[in-house]
């Protein structure tokens, strides 16, 4: 018997992820020896030790591989916008059939979603979720408010000469914050999709094929895929 | 001259306001002056400057029929917490044993933190040199055995530089009421001192002096970045890669666990 397919992503998603993980990357790398010298000073000395020779003194190696960092951290900005942009302003055009939205909107409603995460990646059970879990949705709207959060500061940080250095300051904290609570989602959002064996098939579904086996939509997201038989 | 922490003291009472400490910055220094027009005051430039690294500032102030003219030193206050230096990602602040904080040009990347994190107002950008320019407290002449510049020029002795402790104990046993000496967590204490008889109570008044000398200079949101945003940052960053970790192994024994029940 051969095995059936759903699709579970689209080739634009696919495509959107795959260069926001180059970007995100990118912001990382580039960020993380302003943020800590002590700790990545060595990103910095990499990047700027190959062309120190052609800037003379006007800097140190270190300073240079800062100054080439900065100018990534801004052109990755610029790229990212490139491939987010049209993205998110085609995803309004269809914004009622988002499968983010909560299925309900109440407190209980919350815990019981976050209950359900419990079940699913800590008790190893099989809870009924839709497409999408709380945990993944949640995520998804970080995610979405997190870029907007690091372009407002950024832009900020880029272009201070147009704003009061109160504001440069305010911005800066606010970067700092979004950076870290980027990488704390990362790390977990990276560990879910990547270390769990049993979860693989949506590994394979987000970077290759698009599509996930029947049988583990049957059994990891039941009610979607109830709505899909309904909808045969 | 020994080595040790240093000070250049301010007094202005003894201050004629000659602006030669001025011009000295630029002969020494060399860096162009500025040409201006007359401002509003005397004060000329108005403000620092990237190549103006210390500007007079003429003040009149007035209680009843009473009238004061007061001249008041500007410059970087050479803070001993220097958190202009410990913003800098790229080390290019240093802070000498002497006290002078001293930005390294072949090292500055023009990213302003240290502009930021200055609560005196101090560093000023250049966006021609994409470089941060302020006071090195003649940091040369220091290393040198010679007095900063302004302190050799000054005609009236209303700068001074010596030994840090010896000078604050001086001027303080003399009756002067001193600012800089301990400010407060964010700057430490400063190595341009401030010290006055004749404004007694009023160092830290802004009508007089106190739009410089400030009560509690610091910066909120750069305080908040530095004591709390990071250090928390980086706990929960590695709380959470431990509880990673921890899930891991839950995971992985509960799939043992499932392996075994199937063999059985």
């Amino acid at each position: 018997m051969t095995e059936k397919f759903v699709r579970a992503f689209t080739e634009a998603q696919i495509w959107v992820h795959k260069h926001l993980i180059h970007f995100t990357a990118a912001f990382l790398l580039t960020g993380l020896p302003l943020i800590s010298g002590d700790w990545f000073g060595w990103i910095a000395t990499a990047l700027g030790y190959p062309l120190s020779n052609l800037f003379g003194n006007a800097y140190s190696a270190y300073s240079l591989g800062l100054q080439i960092a900065r100018w990534i951290h801004r052109l990755s900005a610029l790229g990212l916008a490139t491939v987010i942009v049209p993205y998110g302003v085609l995803q309004l055009f269809r914004i009622r059939q988002w499968e983010i939205w909560p299925e309900c909107w109440s407190l209980s409603c919350l815990t019981r979603g976050i209950g359900e995460l419990i079940d699913y990646y800590v008790r190893k059970k099989r809870p009924n979720f839709g497409k999408y879990n709380v945990g993944q949705k949640l995520w998804t709207w970080a995610a979405a408010i997190g870029v907007i959060w690091m372009y407002a500061t950024g832009l900020v940080l880029w272009f201070r000469d147009s704003f009061s250095p109160a504001t440069w300051e305010l911005a800066h904290t606010l970067h700092d914050i979004g950076f870290f609570l980027a990488v704390i989602g990362l790390a977990v959002h990276v560990y879910l999709a990547t270390m769990i064996p049993e979860h693989r098939p949506m590994l394979d579904a987000m970077f290759r094929t698009g599509t996930l086996p029947e049988e583990f939509v049957k059994e990891h997201h039941p009610k979607w895929y109830e709505k899909l038989k309904a909808e045969e | 001259m020994a080595a040790g922490e240093k000070a250049i003291l301010f007094t202005p009472d003894s201050c004629i306001g000659c602006r030669a400490c001025q011009v000295a910055c630029h002969v020494w220094n060399s860096t162009r002056p500025e040409v201006t027009d007359f401002s509003p005051t005397f004060t000329n430039p108005p403000d620092l400057l990237p190549n103006v690294w210390t500007v007079m500032e003429y003040k009149e102030v007035g209680e009843g029929d009473s009238f004061d003219w007061l001249f008041f030193k500007r410059q970087c206050m050479h803070c001993s917490n220097a958190p202009c230096a410990e913003a800098c990602p790229a080390g290019a602040i240093e802070v000498h044993p002497e006290g002078a904080v001293v930005i390294r040009q072949d090292k500055c990347i023009g990213c302003r933190y240290c502009v930021e994190a200055c609560p005196y107002d101090v560093p000023r950008y250049d966006p021609i040199t994409n470089k941060v320019y302020k006071c090195t407290m003649c940091i040369d002449r220091l290393q040198n055995g010679l007095e900063p510049a302004c302190v050799s020029a000054c005609p009236t002795d209303a700068l001074v530089f010596g030994d840090y402790d010896e000078l604050v104990s001086k001027y303080r046993a003399a009756g002067y009421e001193i600012y800089g000496d301990s400010v407060n967590d964010y700057v430490g204490r400063t190595h341009y001192v401030y010290a006055t008889k004749r404004w007694a109570g009023k160092l830290t008044d802004p009508t007089y002096f106190g739009d410089h000398l400030l009560k509690d200079p610091r910066k909120p949101a750069v305080s908040f970045t530095r004591s709390v945003v990071r250090p928390v940052g980086w706990a929960l960053t590695g709380l959470t890669l431990v509880g990673l970790l921890g899930h891991l192994a839950l995971w992985r024994s509960k799939r043992m666990e499932e392996v075994k029940k199937g063999g059985e």
